[in-house]
């Protein structure tokens, strides 16, 4: 007989649904709102308000729904043919584990976890600022900073004015990217990005490096919806194929197969 | 009309995409090799294929053998995850290309766990003609007895120990033989073995039909968390 697999995400019953211990209806609907089930759904705990507010404007704040930059051009490209969730699924197919997009803000999370750690022994300021630096001189990565095209990283800018005004600018892993980015500056190391923004939120909401990769995701969606969504009603022939001068071959030249070469000698 | 600027418009960028295996510039090549007037003609299906993953094209003996391997890898039934949930996509009412996508990205991920759990425990491939992986162990599961058999009897090289191999091991060490050694090659290959089978399981089952579909197969037991 086969052994029955545990879950704790949910079981269907008559009038109501469990969820993670919780009866849905009659305990989270009404009071928990998207935010709250989906740190349920990552295995943490319920969110407040104030705190489901502050991913809310996360999820604005990240926003950057420019159909030309990478991933999104990976959405529109599959949704060229009409299918909406096609290109929506192709778009998230790629994310897991990738160096590009909301993946790596799991790495930011563990990096920052190392570094509050350090942060947070005797002589804090030199202890970080001489990590940074070591890891800047090895040419370690630095996941949740560095910024292509620009000085600053305009999403982060517009979190921080909402950290502030939702009153969590004194979490602990908040105040640690201010300090990294302020010390970035200082070195003319890579700035703070929108990855290790959300992921120092996230950790100061008590998320573990595993569930910022997902919220994190999760928080990026809207970016290809939309794209998903205007690109298959669009259909547009030019991204289906692209036009012949759009692309050109660098592989090996023509060339003979050694079969098709034994059946030209042979007839010679 | 306003004019939007961005680092998009004021950053310098190819002007175009750059292939590195195929072009149909003129007459469509693969890896340099005409398809209408050279593959085609000299070429089996399975051979053109194993020659899309190696860039390389391949000898009479290499392709049987990769072809043989093929039909082996392409046994997959509505037990196998991937042919499950693309079955079910289309119980669900799914149209027939939505299953079939949904039955691809299982079938990905289940090459891509085949190929990381049947990677030698020392790290890297082992030699082509090393058929005992390091690491792998009697799973109880068929042997590569049959896979051994079944090129002997096409004439193709049987590599050293074969028979003693768990089946998916046995598996992917002809398809190693034959030059598939990164994981960028060994897992569309399995794909490529399987897909056919799972659309026509997914095609066999009847939309809309979800009552006949067990629901408690495998059981789940709720355990809310403490």
């Amino acid at each position: 007989m086969t052994e029955a697999l545990r879950t704790s995400v949910g079981h269907g019953g008559y009038g109501d649904s469990q969820y993670f211990g919780y009866a849905l209806l009659a305990e989270l609907a009404g009071r928990d709102g998207f935010f709250s089930v989906l740190a349920l759904a990552l295995g943490g705990r319920r969110l407040t308000r104030d705190e489901e507010a502050l991913l809310d404007d996360a999820s604005t704040c990240a926003l950057s729904p420019d159909p030309r930059i990478w991933p999104l051009k990976i959405v529109r490209l599959v949704s060229s043919f009409g299918g909406t969730l096609a290109g929506l699924a192709a778009g998230v197919a790629w994310l897991e584990g990738a160096r590009v997009g909301p993946w790596p803000a799991g790495d930011a999370a563990e990096l920052l976890r190392e570094l509050k750690a350090i942060a947070a022994g005797e002589e804090s300021a030199s202890a970080l600022r001489a990590a940074v630096q070591a890891r800047l001189d090895a040419g370690a990565r630095f996941p949740g900073f560095g910024v292509p095209f620009r000085d600053e990283d305009e999403r982060v800018v517009a979190l921080g004015r909402c950290v502030d005004r939702r009153g969590f600018s004194d979490g602990a892993h908040w105040q640690l990217v201010i300090q990294l980015d302020a010390l970035m500056v200082e070195v003319g190391g890579p700035r703070l990005n929108i990855d290790g923004a959300i992921a120092a939120v996230a950790l100061d909401l008590g998320m573990a490096a595993e569930q910022v990769r997902v919220l994190t995701t999760v928080l990026l969606l809207n970016n290809l919806v939309a794209n998903a969504v205007e690109g298959a009603a669009q259909r547009p022939g030019v991204l289906r194929r692209l036009p012949q001068d759009a692309a050109t071959y660098a592989g090996p030249p023509p060339r003979l197969s050694p079969r098709a070469a034994q059946a030209r000698d042979a007839a010679r | 009309m306003t004019v939007f600027r961005g680092p998009i418009e004021d950053t310098a960028w190819p002007a175009a995409l750059v292939a590195r295996v195929s072009d149909s510039a003129a007459s469509p090549t693969l890896h340099g090799y005409a398809i209408e007037t050279d593959l085609a003609r000299h070429y089996r299906f399975g051979e053109t294929m194993l020659l899309a993953l190696t860039g390389v094209a391949p000898t009479e003996a290499d392709g049987t053998a990769f072809e043989v391997a093929m039909i082996f890898a392409s046994a997959t039934d509505i037990r196998d995850a991937p042919v499950h949930a693309a079955a079910l996509a289309r119980l669900c009412g799914a149209r027939p290309a939505n299953a079939l996508a949904t039955g691809l990205v299982g079938l990905v991920e289940q090459a891509r766990f085949e190929v990381a759990s049947a990677r030698p425990a020392a790290g890297g491939h082992p030699a082509p003609t090393e058929a005992h992986p390091a690491g792998v162990d009697a799973t109880g599961g068929p042997t590569g007895a049959a896979l051994a058999e079944a090129l002997a009897h096409r004439a193709a090289t049987v590599p050293h120990g074969l028979s003693q191999l768990p089946m998916l091991h046995a598996i992917l060490a002809v398809l190693r033989e034959v030059g598939l050694r990164s994981e960028e090659q060994l897992i569309p290959a399995l794909v490529l073995a399987r897909l056919a089978p799972l659309a026509a399981e997914a095609s066999a089952a009847s939309a809309g039909k979800l009552r006949d579909y067990p629901m408690d197969v495998p059981p789940f037991q709720y355990e809310p968390p403490r």
